[in-house]
């Protein structure tokens, strides 16, 4: 079964910084494995890519050594309102943390958010982390200055319905859900432990979980938020939140297809036309990937090319497997195997 | 801490395809022929012509075009075609006016295409020309001063109707790129399989051509794409690729191009779609047909969701749609 290359609007890659969990190799090579030929890189690394210098840094990391195409976000602060514009059309995007999350960049005033909103350029994305309340405000935000804004990683009943009354209501609001939102519940974290369950927003109740399904026509994308650490810092005192996912989203995703819970157009729509088109980015010509969609098989974390080396799937029986990946007309990925060097990714907002 | 001079606020595009596009490349430009697009051309189009169809699915219309006209100048009859322009014009808020009697106008007093083509252009923001003769929509273009959109001249060009099959590809399957595509039937005298194959070429797809030996892909055409670098095969029989095939697309084998009765009765049922057909096809793969059909595909071969060809008409409306508002300027 061929698929277009999919791609996944929410990624950490944790370079700069803390390559020890991830880089723009080990990454990018997860996300051919997962079938992503492209990838959009969040900003919250150390240092947090907030200015020129920051954006320098990550995307010369980038050229360097990414697989598969990519654009790198920019994080919104207090003190960065008057220059982001200015590498607006470099960046995949404004990211604006608006809740509790890894890193620091979280935007409390909403004066700020306000000045953003009115200053980063209509046509390009901004995404907000924002959930319950902080959600209703920055949709009055998006709504108060006639401006599009997505959502990243919807997790709650409460959400997804009020994201459904906005978007009835005809505001430019789109959203995501992690296959992690659909696939795993609070009830989960006994199994998983608490320190390997951590992760923002955090796993929601079955009737969240419920309600995300339901309202499946309301989710423009599903995304990974591949959120990538060791499982020594998952299992110590202080475990810091996130799930790597890059190679188990379209599994877990195709396996609901295969069970009637969502149809395969759902999924091409999700991740691939939609944020094509919401992140306007270009198409990659000469690129598809090719699923054996009959394949049964055991997810196992030592098999990963994440550097995280853990997966909150471990053992779970999934079907549908990633064969064969072409970006831009050369084999990138084959049978386990990813064949695209380091440094063959391309910046999708250079192009 | 927020003394920091902070620039004014620079207006950019709106939203799009709501909103002025008079940069926008397609805006004033003639369609002409499939023969005039890049990879981005298309990429825009399509884009434009999906953003339609949310449109259309969401509300119905929209006033994009309102107050704009189109001449609809049909000097051969085609209902499709004219009433998809109709409806793509009116969807958006303009208004159309039919000339698909042409006996009944100046034409039939001997006036010249380029005549008419320019006395309409005072009352229309857009022209869309079908005639009998090749070349008739570049003739016209070349005297008209507002854009016009070639829907069908002769055996030349459709280029609507290859956009058209292109979108239904993208929309129903996701990409082009990797796909295997097998056209059957009368590919000699099918303008639809050659303009369609012309697109095909801009992207990394393997051809098969299925047809009787004397309905054959012309030789010249063949040669044209393989100086593209597109992948083709011939074959005389379907079963041999149905296997592989992610998009089936039939014409209509009609018997009048047979010299011979006999040939045509011995070579007919191997190019009719049945459901043991679909049987022996993917689970994933679609069947289109720029219908009328008549028999080609059998009727209970409609109800199995593969079956994409009335889809296709809808997706042509879209495409119509975007081309519409993107040469007046609107997306």
């Amino acid at each position: 079964m061929i698929l277009p290359g999919l791609i996944d609007s929410h990624v950490h890659l944790r370079e700069p910084g803390a390559t020890h969990k991830e880089d723009w190799d080990s990454g990018t090579a997860a996300a051919l494995a997962g079938g992503f030929t492209a990838l959009l890189a969040m900003p919250n690394t150390q240092p947090a890519v907030t200015d020129a210098e920051t954006l320098a840094v990550a995307l010369t990391a980038a050229r360097k050594k990414a697989r598969c195409d990519y654009a790198q976000y920019l994080g919104a602060g207090a003190d960065n309102i008057a220059t982001l514009p200015g590498l607006a059309s470099a960046a995949a995007g404004l990211k604006m943390y608006l809740d509790q999350t890894y890193g620091p960049l979280r935007l409390d005033d909403m004066t700020v958010w306000m000045e953003h909103f009115a200053r980063w350029p209509r046509h390009l994305p901004i995404v907000a982390h924002a959930e319950g309340r902080t959600l209703a405000a920055v949709i009055l935000l998006a709504a108060l200055y006639d401006r599009s804004l997505h959502i990243a990683h919807v997790s709650r009943r409460e959400e997804i319905l009020l994201i459904r009354r906005a978007k009835e209501r005809g505001l430019k609001v789109t959203c995501e859900v992690a296959p992690h939102h659909l696939f795993l519940t609070s009830e989960d974290i006994p199994i998983l432990g608490a320190g390997r369950s951590e992760v923002r927003p955090r796993l929601a109740t079955p009737g969240d979980c419920a309600a995300l399904w339901e309202n499946l026509e309301v989710i423009d994308c599903f995304a990974s938020d591949h959120a990538p650490h060791t499982l020594q810092e998952k299992d110590s005192s202080n475990p810091p939140p996130g799930f790597p996912g890059l190679e188990t989203a379209l599994p877990l995703l195709l396996t609901a297809v295969k069970e009637s819970r969502l149809t395969l157009e759902d999924l091409i729509l999700r991740m691939y036309t939609n944020p094509q088109r919401i992140f306007a980015l270009p198409s990659q010509p000469d690129t598809w990937i090719e699923v054996d969609e009959e394949a049964t098989w055991e997810i196992c974390a030592a098999e990963m090319y994440t550097r995280s080396a853990w997966t909150p799937f471990e053992g779970w029986k999934v079907r549908g497997r990633v064969r064969r990946v072409v970006l831009r007309g050369q084999e990138a990925y084959r049978d386990g195997q990813v064949l695209a060097p380091p440094g063959y990714g391309k910046n999708l907002r250079m192009i | 801490m927020m003394t920091a001079f902070i620039p004014p606020i620079r207006q950019e595009n709106p939203y799009l395809p709501f909103g002025d596009h008079r940069n926008a490349p397609f805006y004033g430009k003639d369609i002409l022929s499939v023969r005039q697009f890049s990879r981005q051309d298309l990429d825009y189009i399509f884009g434009v012509a999906h953003e339609m169809r949310e449109m259309v699915q969401r509300v119905g219309t929209f006033d994009l075009l309102k107050g704009k006209i189109l001449a609809n100048l049909f000097y051969e009859p085609s209902t499709r075609t004219s009433s998809s322009f109709t409806s793509a014009m009116e969807r958006l808020g303009g208004s159309v006016i039919p000339i698909n009697e042409v006996r009944y106008s100046s034409v039939s007093k001997g006036e010249s295409l380029p005549d008419t083509v320019r006395t309409l252009e005072c009352y229309a923001d857009v022209i869309v020309l079908r005639h009998p003769e090749v070349g008739a929509s570049a003739l016209a273009a070349k005297y008209a001063k507002k854009p016009i959109i070639n829907a069908g001249d002769g055996v030349g060009e459709h280029p609507t109707q290859a956009l058209l099959d292109l979108f239904t590809i993208l929309e129903e399957l996701g990409q082009v790129d990797g796909l295997t595509v097998t056209m059957l039937g009368d590919l000699k005298y099918g303008r639809t399989v050659h303009s369609l194959a012309r697109l095909l070429a801009l992207f990394r797809v393997k051809v098969n051509y299925v047809s009787p030996d004397i309905l054959r892909m012309p030789p010249e055409i063949i040669a044209e794409l393989k100086e593209l670098g597109l992948p083709q095969e011939e074959y005389l029989t379907l079963d041999e690729v149905l296997p592989t095939t992610d998009v089936l697309y039939v014409t209509r084998v009609q018997k009048e191009r047979f010299e011979d009765p006999q040939a045509y009765e011995s070579v007919k049922n191997a190019f009719v779609i049945t459901t043991e057909t679909m049987r022996r096809a993917r689970e994933r793969m679609i069947v289109m047909h720029p219908l009328p059909r008549v028999g080609e595909i059998a009727m209970e071969v409609d109800e199995d969701p593969r079956a994409a060809y009335f889809r296709q008409m809808e997706y042509g409306l879209y495409v119509r749609m975007a081309l519409l508002a993107m040469v007046l300027g609107k997306a």
